[in-house]
């Protein structure tokens, strides 16, 4: 087995280290390292999107990036999108639009969306749609994860 | 800091890690090995329950760094056997009934394994002293010495588990033991959640002082805390158990040494602790209280402004420091003193003991984003506990999930909450789960212990040795909270005229605040300080009359029809039948040799009760599962004699009936694991439900086979028409029939809550269904010039009215007899100023292996009238009669007063000095 790499990077604003060996994938580390286990694995190449995560504000599959790569960059996950407490509105619409239903492809959308809230506050649906199809949900056919969307979208507006 | 490669040889496998070079191997195979089966009990040396092999020697891992290991052999539990292929001392210690709550147990092993390795052939001397340096608090030795000699000499003891069979009175192997044995069990400090961090709590140094004011900023400053909370951070409600008065934190003064005053959590313990160390707090010390009858005198301090502020659920008198006060008693006393031939006053005091579980409270929590905690913790009441935790920090009890993990010793220490606040405050405000751990420092120093008493007696006495009256005055010291002071009090009341009959007695129970670490419920609460004080007492009435101790005692003791002091009348008494064995054991009626004592005591108990329920299900292969809210405390009636009433209840064989362990989630509720209730009431509420389901079960045979019910039976697996074997239908057929077919699974159930049997007089416990008795006989010599006493037979009858497993009854027996030794002869916390001055096991003494007498257990079956067979709980009585006997013996043998415990050689030989003088 190589040798540990040393990566400094800031998870979800704070400051993090870790040792990773060359070939692991972010989402491994992030999982079994980190044990930040919101993001999630679902078919690990790059073709599910359950392990959507944001790095330097590039909506990315963690499967797909090794983590010797995020040295010095800012990575958002699930776990920080609520902020002290308080549910990050597209949290708070996926509840009252009930926008999952397993909820495993959950974390994946939510980064998905929000990568797309914050390049575009207003998308029409189709937008959306296109948007999300990188992330496969099995469960609920999308229209209530995309009405939840656009909801959230309306609320950003509003504040 | 600076890791450094470790490179050594773990159960025969090269391993190599990079660990910090102060790290201990003890921490380096737990936490970074993820090796839980060495255990720690104190972290000191001085209890061996960290011991592994290193290159074949057992040593304490705790006292070793881990870079000694360098290039050597370390073997773990884990290396010795696996389930299927265990070591022939795996198999012994499993089949002997060494095991109970299994904490020492992987220590142990190793312990036997380092001499066996070196010595195949040792004599009993050499493998006590191989493991006196192992302590265990649970069985007494007497089954691991048994264990040992079977692989000695090659072959099974009488006492082996007889081919678990699992018949009611078999000697059935407890159905956990395999995973304690081989290290697996998990118990509550080897819970390991990702992201954990660790706690440490800020404690008061002062006994009685005013809480001005508390920073944190230095501690938070600390790279690595996560967490700091103080009772102003927090919304805190009072909780107890008869009476509520005590909050998580102090918040406007500290009332004992060691008062929580704020917690907090970091990434590694050594971070907390620092941190905890850093949090300064401002005092304005008050006058403090430490003597019981001082603090009930006018103008003591008070340790509570206001006593009668605090909810409390029974009638006392409460005002000062008078925490609880219990006055009962029968007929007129000073008419009896008048009409005794001989008055006889004596006044009896007993230490504050530590119930010296060798696991010391450890609790892990985690908080979900819905607020909701879940806590892995070694408690004896997982379902109270939700509701202390709910008083405490004011919350729903839903808002708590309690997993009992194993337990390393309960003897009432794990009660009551310790830990299980702070950790869930602490996950809340970090986000992260908490561990904490007590170091043995603090569990010495700052947990519940067994009250202090002081008794006096005044017993008017016949010619003819008849008792006619007697006053007894019991005060306890309860401390700064009393969470069980009236419990004990009121407990001690119904002791109070011992198994006699004493037309007129005078019973009067006072429980004091004072400013010292408070006192809980502790096996057999009040029971060895009233057998000490009774006993020893009752032995000098007959000495005033010229008679000897047993034809005393058997002329006054309980028969059947007997009232106690509340007025209930008794049946199925058998303190005659244990007088007479326990003497006869110890040859009483012998001529002594000078120099040599005997003594007797003997006592009587409670035998549990409190609400629970069992359920028993099917499974859809004809196997079953039952379902208790009941955690075991270690003593093993749980994984023995309830599945062996279960089976007998049902018709089926033990083995297809699974325990399940789960949480306060998906469990039934039951009231905890104390009072002597498991085999009278756990044991007897599955037995109801088996009987429940047989019926069930019956029933549906019945209706495929076209029968009556009333025709059905169940055998071998088999429903059948009674004499008709013809006409039958297997157990898994109907099984699988109902989960799959038709109907739907079938569940036997039974909720149980005793009625008391009825009292003339008003007492807060009242009635208590089938009691026990018991009686003790020793004999012994002490050292004229050391003052050392040696014990040389020691005979203990219990009445367990029926045994259900033999191998589980006199495991209680000897556990409890060597807890009951070591408060007659060691076991003594010195508070003095409120500050325990001997909190670790080198300055307060459990009994070792060495010190361990030669013990024979009797076991009585006088059937008490109360459930199918007719048990009687054993869990806790052992431990009272050895105070009184052994002052009993001591006193013959040396012509001593005897007044106070423990009977150390330095208290002997001042006992002989006075006599002397
Ligand atoms: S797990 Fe990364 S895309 Fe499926
Ligand atoms: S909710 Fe199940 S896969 Fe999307
Ligand atoms: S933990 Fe090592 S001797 Fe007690
Ligand atoms: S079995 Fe030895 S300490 Fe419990």
């Amino acid at each position: 087995m190589g040798n540990k790499s040393h990566i400094t990077a800031t998870i979800n604003g704070e400051a993090r280290d870790f040792l990773c060996e060359p070939r692991q994938s972010l989402l491994e580390v992030l999982r079994d390292v980190l044990y930040l286990t919101g993001t999630k694995e679902g078919c690990n190449d790059g073709n599910c999107g359950a392990c959507s995560v944001i790095v330097d504000g590039v909506l990315l599959d963690a499967c797909c990036m090794l983590a010797v790569e995020t040295e010095g960059s800012s990575i958002e996950t699930i776990e920080g999108l609520a902020k002290e407490g308080e549910l990050h509105p597209l949290q708070s619409a996926f509840l009252e639009e009930t926008g999952m239903q397993c909820g495993i492809c959950t974390p994946g959308f939510l980064m998905s969306a929000k990568a797309l809230l914050d390049k575009n506050p207003s998308p029409n649906e189709q937008q959306v749609r296109h948007w999300l199809a990188g992330n496969l949900c099995r469960c609920t056919g999308y229209d209530k994860l995309v009405r939840s969307v656009m909801k959230a979208a309306d609320t950003l507006a509003e504040a | 800091m600076k890791k450094q490669t470790l490179s050594f040889t773990l159960n025969d496998q090269a391993e190599s890690i990079e660990i910090a070079p102060r790290t201990r191997l003890l921490d380096a195979l737990r936490v970074d090995l993820g090796l839980t089966g060495a255990k720690e009990g104190c972290g000191t040396g001085d209890c061996g329950s960290c011991t592994v092999l290193l290159d074949g020697k057992a040593v304490n891992s705790c006292m070793i760094l881990a870079l000694q290991a360098e290039g050597r052999d370390v073997t773990t539990i884990e290396g010795l056997g696996k389930p299927g292929s265990l070591h022939p001392i795996q198999q012994a210690m499993i089949r002997s009934g060494g095991i109970q709550c299994g904490f020492c147990t992987p220590g142990m092993v190793l312990s036997l394994k380092g001499l066996l390795d070196q010595n195949p052939r040792p004599d009993e001397a050499a493998v006590r002293v191989a493991i006196s340096s192992n302590l265990c608090r649970c069985t007494g030795y007497s089954k691991i010495l048994d264990a040992a000699k079977t692989v000695i000499d090659g072959r099974m003891p009488p006492g082996a588990a007889d081919g678990n069979d699992g018949a009611v009175g078999s000697r059935m192997a407890r159905t956990d033991a395999l995973e304690k044995v081989t290290g697996r069990a998990v118990y509550a400090e080897d819970v390991q959640l990702p992201r954990m961090i660790y706690g440490a709590l800020v404690r008061s140094p002062h006994a009685h002082a005013k809480l001005l004011s508390i920073d944190t900023s230095a501690a938070r400053q600390l790279p690595g805390v996560k967490a700091i909370v103080t009772g102003r951070d927090v919304e805190m409600g009072y909780y107890g158990y008869e009476v509520r008065d005590q909050r998580v934190f102090a918040l406007e003064k500290v009332r004992f040494v060691g008062e929580p005053i704020a917690a907090v959590a970091a990434t590694t313990p050594d971070i907390a602790r620092e941190a905890a160390s850093k949090v300064k707090a401002e005092y304005e010390e008050l006058p403090a209280v430490f003597d019981p009858e001082e603090a009930l005198s006018m103008g003591a301090p008070l340790v509570h402004d206001d006593v009668n502020v605090y909810e409390f659920d029974w009638e006392s008198e409460r005002k000062g420091n008078l925490c609880y006060k219990i006055e009962i008693g029968e007929g007129d006393v000073d008419k009896g003193f008048e009409e005794a031939d001989q008055v006889i006053e004596g006044s009896y005091e007993t230490p504050e003991a530590h119930p010296g579980a060798i696991e010391p409270h450890s609790s892990t929590a985690m908080v979900d984003s819905s607020g909701r905690a879940t806590i892995w913790t070694t408690t004896q009441k997982p379902f109270a506990f939700r509701s202390y935790l709910a008083a405490a920090l004011k919350r729903p009890l839903s808002s708590f999930k309690i997993i009992p993990t194993h337990i390393g010793g309960g003897f009432g220490g794990k009660l009551f909450p310790c830990l299980e606040p702070y950790a869930v405050l602490l996950a809340e405000r970090s986000g992260l789960p908490v561990q904490m751990t007590l170091t043995r420092e603090e569990e010495m120093g700052a947990t519940l212990l067994r009250h202090p008493s002081k008794v006096e007696l005044k017993t008017g006495v016949k010619r003819d040795g008849a008792l006619v009256a007697q006053r007894v005055r019991m005060l306890f010291n309860t401390g700064a909270f009393g969470p069980y002071g009236p419990n004990t009090a009121a407990l001690a009341s119904l002791m109070a005229s011992g198994p006699y009959r004493i037309p007129n007695l005078e019973i009067t129970g006072l429980i004091a605040y004072t400013n010292n670490v408070p006192n809980g419920s502790i096996r057999c609460p009040s029971g060895p300080q009233m057998a000490f004080a009774v006993e020893t007492h009752l032995e000098k009435v007959a000495r005033a009359v010229g008679m000897d101790g047993l034809a005393f005692r058997l002329k006054n003791a309980w028969e059947d029809g007997d009232t106690t002091c509340t007025g209930q009348a008794l049946d199925a008494v058998s303190v005659k039948e244990c007088l007479q064995k326990a003497a006869d054991a110890v040859e009483w009626g012998e001529p002594r040799t000078p120099g040599v004592g005997k003594g007797l005591a003997c006592n009587w108990w409670v035998s549990g009760t409190w609400g629970t329920q069992t359920l028993i299900e099917t499974n859809e292969d004809g196997t079953f599962r039952l379902i208790s809210g009941c955690v075991d405390m270690g003593t093993g009636g749980m994984t023995t004699s309830v599945l062996q009433m279960a089976a007998d209840g049902l018709g089926v064989p033990v083995e297809s009936i699974q325990l399940v362990r789960g949480d306060t989630d998906t469990l039934p509720w039951d009231h905890g694991h104390g009072g002597s209730r498991m085999v009278f009431t756990i044991a007897r509420s599955a037995y109801e439900a088996a009987k429940n389901l047989k019926q069930q079960l019956l029933k549906e045979g019945a209706d495929y086979l076209e029968a009556s019910v009333d025709d059905m039976a169940l055998e071998n697996g088999q429903v059948f028409v009674r004499g008709d074997a013809s006409h039958s239908m297997p157990l898994a057929k109907i099984c699988y029939n109902r989960h799959k077919k038709h109907g739907g699974p079938m569940i036997g159930v039974s909720s149980v809550l005793d009625d008391a049997p009825a009292t003339t007089k008003a007492h807060p416990i009242g009635g208590l269904p089938a009691p026990s008795f018991c009686a003790h006989a020793v004999e012994l010599t002490a050292d004229e010039e050391t003052g050392e006493i040696a014990v040389t037979r020691y005979a203990a009858a219990h009445d367990v009215g029926k045994v259900i497993n033999p191998t589980g009854c006199e495991g209680q027996v000897e556990g409890g007899v060597a807890m009951g030794l070591g408060l007659a002869l060691m076991e003594e916390l010195r508070e003095v100023n409120g500050k325990v001055l001997n909190p670790s096991f080198a300055d307060y003494l459990l009994l070792t292996a060495e010190d361990m007498p030669p013990l024979k257990t009797i076991l009585v079956e006088r059937p008490a009238s109360e459930g199918p067979f007719g048990a009687k709980g054993v869990g806790e009585p052992p431990i009272a009669p050895p105070t009184g006997a052994l002052a009993n013996a001591l006193a013959e043998a040396m012509d001593v007063n005897v007044e106070r415990l423990p009977l150390t050689p330095e208290e002997v030989v001042s006992l002989i000095g006075a006599r002397r003088s």
